[in-house]
């Protein structure tokens, strides 16, 4: 992320070429690879050819289906780890996505299934209900730590259970009596959230006699639905949102130092409950994308099955919380996602193999593994070394946000 | 319906909900008192349950799968100290990690070594029984629930009393709770603080291990994906209410394993299962709530995590 007073520097190749070197040998790029290899142990051991493996995970996720699979994946995955940003950029572990996700899901499918059909305002009206759910949800535990103390990281993980198993009821009484699935009635067809370009409409069946059947522009075209562009809008008003408000500034200072930004006059308390309220409604919103886009019902533990709630707080720790970086870790963990249930079908291995890497990456990226802090770790030795001195460590940014728990009316 | 509250068969059920909680929460307040803010546990359970159940399917013996539970327990908490006392990171991140490379890991095994998904349950499997007391399994009300404890709940109950004497009486238990309170000041006495947090960490995985064992080997004999279903959690929860007291911890846990032995039961009088399911989770918060309100009316320190 390069702010606008560095953009006139870019341009220079000597700095460039330092910054992608940087890149290559940084603490990302490093823990990616110690994960690669760890798990190329972990499939030798159990008479897997790693290589083999790998490659076969690229292709199942990188080409043709495989590459619309993994954008449909990244939709909301990306979606929610962009509603987390709001809450770690601020200091503030809100854990409770899950919870916030699947409230959001059910308020747009009550809302759905009771709005008569009306097209788009009736799909506004259905994401607008998802918003409120999730940020009404996300905001409780804000409301706890700042009033009485205890700390939004845990409340937050205890409301995924207790949302879990309230959003669970409330399916139990919409379902259709006759049905044997725990799942709420199908919206209404023009409630649905449609194609980027459905098959039926002129531009798709033009696209359809131009392009090859298993074209990926045809797939991506027909596979992808609105929610991938309202993704990408959010990406963009986040950015926005962190570098040109006053709100995003202090959210941004407070997650660097809470006590700075107390003494500076930033009201620790409302940054709490805004950013709590942001992630909680976005993730809501994501939410009723999921649902009016793709499921076009709530099946009891659907949404937890995905995983993406809980991926998405390795998306934000991995990308550092900023937006560009959800979106290339999201792609990436997408990617592990659907190459890791493509080697299931070819090789009969366990689909877990994508979220053991994506674990292990985010545990070497804590560790900051690293290049340059090994490198500058000999050096300082060395020198220690020749002057006789104790070394100190120096630890760099870890990407976590700072414990500001204990943030407090101030 | 309101004698379940008080029927023996819920205190026997309570027994076995808390046997596992309360050696997973000895694990998480020694972290506490050493001033490690713990939050693998779950991980560190779940890699229990897992290795206790593969390893008596394996070996065919009960007791080598609780020696592999612990083996297990252990390994999950060495990474957590590396990480976090070794390279300094951020001890929540770190173990969010840990959890998740957990969950990944036991259903990547399962897989790999038994060739299914989900859960494992193989008829014949070695399991830890209940040991019934001659005569004390005799005595009504208590008796049922004696009856419920494995040999792993009799280590619960030692331990708990270990612990206690353990940090109140010893010289060692002392210097531990010098290192929670004021690393830098211990460290002046030449006690060292990453020895003692070391310790403390690897002993909550030898205790995690057990409380997995108990889960997959006593209170039933298969393993599912995923199977410590946030318990973990519940007790870094216990651990801040009881504020890192032995006493307390019991009280917190009993209160949370008795409100899940008592949705279990009421759901044969037609309670709807999410209630049982979110009974336990909506008790936690609500104490979370009101313990931190009536410390705070009193003045004193709100309830906050490490």
């Amino acid at each position: 992320m390069t702010a606008v007073t560095t953009a006139g520097r870019r341009r220079d190749p000597a700095v460039l070429a330092r910054r992608v070197l940087a890149a290559l040998t940084g603490t990302v790029t490093v823990s990616i690879l110690a994960a690669l290899v760890a798990v190329g142990v972990l499939l030798v051991a159990i008479g897997q050819n790693p290589f083999d493996v790998y490659g076969a995970l690229v292709e199942g996720s990188l080409t043709g289906r495989g590459l619309v699979t993994t954008l449909q994946r990244s939709v909301p995955l990306v979606g929610l780890s962009i509603a987390l940003i709001y809450s770690f950029r601020a200091g503030v572990f809100n854990l409770g996505g899950q919870g916030q996700f699947l409230v959001g899901g059910l308020a747009s499918v009550v809302t759905a299934l009771a709005l008569p059909g009306t097209g788009i305002a009736g799909i506004v009206v259905a994401c607008a209900a998802g918003v409120a759910a999730g940020a009404a949800w996300g905001v409780v535990p804000g409301v706890i730590q700042v009033t009485l103390g205890p700390p939004v990281l845990v409340t937050s993980l205890l409301l995924n259970y207790i949302g879990i198993a309230g959003v669970s009821y409330v399916i139990s009484l919409l379902k259709p009596p006759a049905s044997s699935e725990q799942a709420t009635p199908t919206i209404a067809e023009d409630l649905k959230i449609g194609a980027l370009v459905p098959a039926q409409s002129d531009l798709g069946a033009a696209m359809g006699q131009a392009l090859e059947r298993n074209d990926v522009l045809l797939l991506a075209a027909r596979g992808l639905n609105w929610s991938f562009v309202v993704v990408i809008l959010l990406v963009v008003a986040t950015i926005l949102f962190n570098r040109r408000t006053a709100t995003g500034f202090e959210a941004g200072v407070t997650g660097l130092n809470g006590a700075f930004a107390r003494n500076v006059g930033i009201r620790g308390s409302r940054i709490v409950l805004t950013s709590l309220a942001i992630s909680g409604g976005l993730a809501g919103l994501i939410g009723a994308l999921v649902v009016l886009g793709t499921n076009y019902r709530l099946l009891d533990g659907q949404f937890e099955a995905t995983g993406y709630a809980m991926t998405a707080i390795l998306v934000v720790l991995l990308g550092r919380s900023s937006p560009v970086g959800a979106v290339l870790a999201g792609f990436f963990f997408s990617m592990l996602q659907v190459g890791g249930e493509e080697l299931n079908r070819t090789f009969a291995l366990s689909p877990a193999i994508a979220s053991i890497i994506q674990a292990l990456v985010i545990f070497f990226v804590v560790l900051r593994l690293g290049i340059p802090v090994v490198t500058q770790r000999l050096r300082k030795r060395a020198e220690a070394a020749a002057t006789g001195e104790r070394v100190e460590e120096v630890p760099d940014a870890v990407p976590g946000p700072r414990d500001n728990s204990t943030v407090k009316e101030g | 319906m309101l004698e379940i509250l008080i029927a023996p068969e819920t205190f026997a059920a309570l027994v076995r909900s808390l046997v596992p909680l309360l050696l997973l929460g000895l694990g998480g307040l020694i972290c506490h008192r050493v001033g490690v803010f713990n939050v693998s546990l779950e991980g560190i359970m779940l890699a229990g349950a897992f290795g206790g159940l593969a390893g008596s399917v394996l070996t065919g013996s009960a007791i080598a799968g609780v020696a592999i539970a612990i083996v297990s327990g252990v390994i999950v908490a060495s990474s957590l100290s590396f990480g976090g006392i070794v390279r300094g990171a951020d001890p929540i991140v770190i173990g969010i990690s840990v959890n998740l490379l957990v969950v990944g890991l036991t259903s990547f095994l399962l897989f790999a070594i038994f060739g299914v998904r989900g859960s494992l349950q193989q008829p014949g499997t070695d399991g830890l029984d209940a040991i019934r007391l001659p005569g004390l399994g005799e005595v009504p009300w208590l008796g049922s629930m004696l009856n419920s404890l494995t040999a792993l709940g009799y280590v619960a109950i030692l331990a708990t009393v270990a612990m206690q004497l353990y940090l109140s009486r010893t010289r060692s238990g002392l210097r531990l709770r010098g290192v929670g309170m004021r690393p830098g000041a211990a460290a002046t006495l030449g006690i060292s603080p990453s020895r003692y947090q070391t310790a403390a960490v690897l002993v909550s995985g030898v205790l995690g291990g057990l409380a997995g064992a108990q889960l997959s080997l006593g209170n039933v004999v298969l393993f599912t994906e995923n199977m410590s279903a946030g318990r973990g959690w519940i007790v870094v929860v216990a651990v801040l209410l009881a504020n890192g007291r032995v006493l307390p911890l019991v009280g917190v846990l009993a209160l949370f394993a008795y409100v899940d032995a008592v949705g279990i039961r009421l759901q044969s009088f037609g309670l709807p299962v999410q209630f049982a399911d979110a009974a336990p989770y909506v008790v936690t918060l609500i104490a979370l709530v009101a313990i931190a309100a009536l410390r705070r009316r009193r003045g004193g320190i709100a309830v906050a995590a490490a």
